[in-house]
């Protein structure tokens, strides 16, 4: 019998499905990877199983009794304890508090924190990680040891099911073995383990067997040691997606607009160098959190201390601020679209005309009938479905907040257009539509750089593909060379042996 | 530009939305308008319960000194609705607008000809301008936060005021800020008439200017703001420059009023302020609300310390009742507050 | 296979702390309060227990006000109605006074006082948690309540306070040791304490990161509702203190120590944001402020105009605050300027 089971979970956000019908079973003494490409499922999988958010359908049993959590206290009370890769560590306690958080050794009720710190030494000292000092605030700890402290956090409950979720992407690879060993002598104490990492060099390393996860849904469970990678490579991407892209034209080479030399803002970026094109979308590929953002607000002149030559047709552009940057005809689609992007209180009508307002006002003073006309045009440019435009676009749908905020750079003029996944969690058929925005920006003759986690998108709607890797561009794809395979070996940082072996097999 | 409406609407439905009319008029009457409609709503409740208790009450004298009061309160309280909206917060108003008063009463105690009159208003509102740009300074370079650059800049200000005047500011208001504070056109207060043209430019600066709705940018969302290109930095600065202006403003009205400077004569103003802008419907965290809303705070707050004294109730019920509306309002309104989250 | 060798880190480094933030501040307070006592025992005709007495005292009321607000801050709230609930404090204890039977009637007074700040705190973190209302805006109107409570139960200055129990903690202990200051080192053990419960980790988890203190099963309301009764309860403490002092009730005595108590926190290191601050920084910040006037005073400058003690108070603040600020100039990420 599995020590724990989800049968049939599904979750909806709005009117995307991120599970359909998801299920998963993990014994006692195995460690068990979750697999999938972005938004395949299992994250929202796991916040399902630890009680972060409740799903919209399915049942879960832990030890043969069915489960529900309301918070994740419960969860962790009933023997599910999660690691995150957004820590749960408090940055101003020290390492000690925080690995006994909640269960503080006491004293005559009080908390004895020199038992704490020998317990918290024993723990870190039975565990084989490398020596972090118990009494060391954790806002002072690198990162590395940070993540340390949160799975020697996890593990010191003594759960019965432990699930990391890309808990080692900060590890080096010394300390990532540490980790490994630990982990296995876990799994001979009959601990189930569930791991999720972009590395899958790591998971064959690790993992007994792996359930494959691809849109929303369990695809397959498979023995590690008896699959190929490239099987797993294929189940990931399972069948072709319905062409839903505009046509691309055929390749040509128009005069460069943007040109990147060197750029760097360590660690985050380790020397990007890149040239795009009027009439081109760049696409950047690579997983999630290789610096493909830091890269786009670096050049949206967010990063102080940022380094190397930027050109916007052929004048040099500072790097000081979003201002400058949005001078020499940059715009930013940034990340999170609700705390980045949008204005969520204010209007559809202010969102677009916010940084246009200059260009639509006479002395500092808005022109009111401009100012409705350009928004009005942009609705309907880009069919907005709102109310009135002067409907708060909190009350919006994702997809349609999404378009006001591709919007607002139209006003601009904007020749550069930076967008960072700028169709994550939209239906397919608004996802559509920005697809061909896009590519009739681009056959005005202006140029797009654009992050996506969806494969197929790059594919689909890139010119030309660079793959980013823990910072640095690692691949340039184009034309033929632009396929999932190839993608996501660059972008799983597969050596090139392992390359050539997939390709041969292929 | 090509079109990509030709996908057509059937397919756009992320979500079901409410048809337009009716959540336009959703949107406009709970967004905007709902805090309005309750706190003029309040003014009304105020005047009729009063009025059939004390019919001397509604009386066009009264209402008239009424007004007169809630100006002061109410241009007081103009920079702290401009600070509230950017998510900050003015502490030193009450010593910013003393320190102007007194400027102005020393500068002219001992020649109050037009020149130097002149004068001593330029520098007591300048003075207010100048220690509120240097609020805005350490706010917006050091992100020293605002209560406590404010807090901090309010003992500088004390100390400075007391250090001028060794405790006893001399002279008296001049003729022409006098009148200002007393004096009436046609019947109509000047006070009242300076309120009515400072209400409608600030409306005007918040509804319909870039430097207004910079301000509600940096209020709801400060990076949304910054990576759209406004400069967060510059609005800051202006708007506590701005905030020391009314500061400065108000305390020459308040000499006027009372004929003299006088030590402390801003304290009675600064919670006051803040909360005239709460029970106007402006969110404490900034972003939403405006000055149509604080107007009507000011007169609430100017109306209940009237009531009360007619009522013949002593300061602490005034301070009881102060405390329980400005709490009851917050319910009223934090409840929309909560969904946003 | 082999393991990928990958970098140590990805994402952006360890956010360094700023210059002199924390720590750091808390040592630039002592650093200034030391200064000033050396000034003043340089100054001072003489420097007997007699002038320590004074010093403790001056002090004390700051000092037990700003514990409570060092616990608010440190959840990322404030506390606006600490001033009048140590007026409420001082003018329940004056007013139950009496000359018959004092000792029954003072000891009375204090457990209403004390049980009134309990409860002023509990109502507010009540509001708080439950109404989930900005912490600011809900003190300055409950203090507003406050306020007019204690102008309700002393609505002129008076009261009866007996001189020889007020003299117990304001006096010297064996003629030697000043009691402010045994009292000082009774509130230090407490904070240690304090520091060892399970409930000042809560109350530094969620001032720290509210997520992830959720994330780690803190119960966030129930913290914010302890953290704001324990200030009530410390400043009617600060209440009780300032009567011994005053020797009578005022209900307008304690309003200057709401603005002073968060000054205090911020001087002696405390973070608004939460998180970081303690006590023991809370002390320097607290006499810094109180003594300044008895320092200045042996200087000609400051005799001539001895009312102007808040611009060297509010300078010394400022200037605090801005040296711990310079670490947001070097900031790598713009928008963590903002």
């Amino acid at each position: 019998m599995p020590v724990l089971a989800a049968n049939g979970i599904t979750k909806r956000f709005g009117g995307v499905v991120a599970l359909n019908g998801a299920s998963f079973a993990c014994e006692a003494g195995e460690i068990h990877a979750l697999l999938g490409g972005n938004g395949a499922g299992k994250s929202t999988l796991v916040k399902i199983l630890t009680g972060v958010q409740p799903a919209d359908a399915g049942t879960i049993t832990l030890k043969g009794q069915p489960v529900d959590f309301s918070d994740p206290a419960a969860a962790s009370a009933a023997g599910i304890v999660p690691v995150f890769q957004e820590l749960s560590l408090i940055p101003d306690l020290t390492v000690a508090e925080n690995l006994f958080m909640g269960r503080e050794p006491r004293r005559f009720g009080l908390m004895d924190r020199r038992a704490m710190r020998r317990a918290a030494a024993e723990l870190l000292e039975s565990l084989r990680f490398p020596p972090i000092d118990p009494a060391a605030t954790v806002r002072d700890l690198p990162l590395a040891e940070r993540q340390l402290v949160e799975i020697a956090k996890a593990i010191g409950r003594r759960p019965d099911v432990l699930i990391l979720d890309e808990a080692t992407s900060a590890l080096g690879a010394q300390e990532v073995e540490r980790v490994f060993a630990t982990l296995r002598t876990l799994r001979e104490q009959g601990m189930a383990i569930v791991f999720i990492s972009h590395r899958m060099e790591e998971v064959r390393a690790l993992c007994d067997r792996a359930t494959i996860f691809r849109d929303g849904q369990d695809v397959a469970t498979v023995n590690v040691a008896d699959t190929d990678p490239e099987e797993i490579v294929r189940l990931m991407i399972g069948r072709q997606l319905e062409e839903v892209f505009p046509p691309k034209p055929p390749a040509h080479e128009d005069a460069p607009i943007l040109r990147v030399e060197n750029l760097r803002w360590e660690p985050a970026l380790r020397g990007i160098s890149l040239t795009l094109h009027r009439g081109e979308i760049l696409g950047l590929a690579g997983l999630e959190g290789q610096g493909q953002g830091d890269l786009l607000l670096a050049l949206f002149g967010v990063y102080a201390g940022a380094t190397g030559s930027v050109q916007v047709d052929g004048r040099p552009l500072h790097l000081g601020s979003p201002a400058a940057a949005m001078a020499a005809g940059l715009a930013l689609v940034p990340e999170d679209r609700k705390t980045q992007g949008l204005i969520l209180p204010l209007s559809v009508r202010e969102n677009i005309s916010l940084p246009v307002l200059p260009k639509l006002s006479h002395g500092g003073v808005i022109a009111p009938e401009l100012e409705r006309r350009t928004t009005h045009e942009m609705i309907g440019r880009l069919s907005i479905k709102t109310a009135s435009s002067d409907t708060p676009v909190r009350f919006l749908s994702g997809g349609n907040q999404q378009k006001v905020a591709i919007a607002k750079w139209l006003t601009t003029q904007a020749q550069i257009y930076l967008m960072y996944d700028p169709t994550r969690g939209i239906d397919v058929g608004t996802k559509q539509e920005i697809y061909r925005l896009m590519r009739s920006l681009a056959d005005e003759g202006r140029a797009i750089l654009f992050f996506s986690t969806d494969l197929a998108e790059i594919i689909g709607l890139c010119d030309r593909a660079l793959v980013m890797y823990e910072g640095a561009v690692v691949r340039e794809l184009a034309g033929d060379e632009l396929t999932k395979e190839a993608l996501i070996a660059a972008s799983l940082g597969m050596s090139d042996a392992v390359r050539a072996q997939m390709e041969s097999v292929a | 530009m090509a079109s990509i409406g030709e996908s057509g609407e059937a397919r756009l439905g992320d979500e079901q939305l409410p048809a337009p009319g009716v959540a336009r008029l959703r949107a406009l009457t709970s967004e905007r308008y709902r805090p309005l409609v309750v706190a003029y709503g309040l003014i009304l409740v105020i005047l009729i319960v009063t009025g059939l208790r004390h019919p001397g009450f509604v009386s066009f004298d009264n209402l008239r000194n009424q007004l007169v009061l809630a100006s002061f309160l109410g241009i007081a309280a103009a920079g702290q609705t401009i600070l509230i909206l950017t998510g900050g917060i003015d502490l030193s108003l009450a010593w910013n607008l003393n320190f102007s008063a007194i400027l102005m009463t020393q500068l002219t105690k001992s020649d109050m000809s037009a020149g130097r009159v002149t004068w001593a208003i330029f520098l007591a509102l300048f003075s207010g301008c100048v220690f509120g740009c240097l609020n805005g300074l350490g706010i917006a370079y050091l992100r020293i936060p605002p209560l406590v650059m404010t807090l901090g800049m309010n003992a500088v200000l004390l100390g400075l005021t007391l250090y001028y005047t060794k405790g006893t500011p001399q002279g008296t208001a001049p003729d022409v800020i006098l009148r200002l504070a007393t004096g009436r056109v046609a019947g109509i207060p000047w006070a009242v008439l300076l309120w009515i043209v400072v209400s409608a430019v600030l409306i005007f600066v918040l509804r319909r200017t870039v430097f207004g709705r910079r301000l509600y940018a940096i209020g709801n969302n400060v990076r949304a703001a910054y990576l759209s290109g406004v400069p967060v930095r510059r609005v800051l600065i202006v708007s506590y420059t701005a905030a020391g202006f009314f500061a400065g403003l108000t305390g020459l009205l308040l000499t006027g009023y009372s004929n003299q400077s006088y030590i402390r004569m801003g304290d009675a103003y600064v919670l006051p302020s803040i909360a005239a802008v709460v029970v106007g419907g402006t969110s404490i965290l900034g972003g939403s609300g405006g000055y149509a809303g604080t107007i009507a705070g000011a007169i609430i707050i100017t109306l209940l310390q009237n009531v009360l004294s007619i009522e013949n109730r002593s300061q602490a019920d005034q301070q009881i009742l102060f405390g329980l509306i400005v709490l009851i309002m917050l319910l009223i309104y934090g409840r929309e507050a909560k969904i946003r989250e | 296979m082999a393991v990928s060798a990958a970098p140590t880190t990805l994402h952006s480094p360890t956010p360094r702390r700023p210059l002199l933030a924390r720590g750091a501040r808390m040592l630039l307070a002592y650093l200034i309060l030391l200064a000033l006592l050396v000034v003043y025992q340089q100054k001072a005709p003489r420097f007997t227990e007699r002038e320590w007495q004074s010093l403790a005292n001056q002090g004390m009321t700051l000092t037990i006000a700003s514990l409570g607000q060092t616990i608010v801050v440190l959840t990322g709230g404030i506390d606006l109605s600490v001033g009048p609930m140590v007026s409420l404090s001082n003018s329940i204890v004056a007013t139950m006074g009496s000359q018959e039977s004092p000792d029954q009637r003072l000891a009375l007074g204090i457990v209403v006082a004390l049980l009134a700040g309990a409860a002023g705190g509990l109502i507010n973190g009540l509001i708080i948690a439950y109404g989930r209302l900005q912490p600011i805006i809900v003190t300055l109107a409950t203090g507003y309540i406050y306020a007019g409570i204690a102008l309700h139960v002393r609505p002129r200055p008076g009261g009866y306070v007996p001189f020889d129990r007020a003299d117990m903690v304001t006096g010297l202990v064996w003629g030697k040791v000043p009691a402010a200051l045994i009292l000082l080192l009774i509130l230090v053990a407490l904070w240690e304490l304090f520091k060892r419960t399970r409930l000042s980790n809560r109350i530094i988890s969620i001032g720290s990161s509210q997520g992830a203190a959720y994330m780690s099963g803190v119960d966030v309301v129930r913290t914010k509702i302890w953290a704001y009764t324990l200030a009530g309860i410390a400043s009617a403490v600060a209440g009780l203190f300032l009567t011994a002092q005053t020797a009578s009730g005022d209900a307008n005595a304690g309003l200057v120590y709401t603005l002073n108590s968060i000054a205090a926190v911020v001087l002696g290191g405390a973070s608004l944001a939460g998180g970081a601050g303690s006590f023991i920084g809370t002390i320097a910040g607290a006499y810094v402020l109180s003594i300044i006037p008895s320092v200045l005073y042996f200087f000609d400058f400051y005799r001539s105009r001895p009312l102007s003690q808040d611009l060297y108070k509010g300078s010394i603040l400022l200037a605090a605050v801005a040296l711990g600020a310079l670490g947001v100039l070097r900031m790598r990420n713009r928008l963590d300027r903002l």
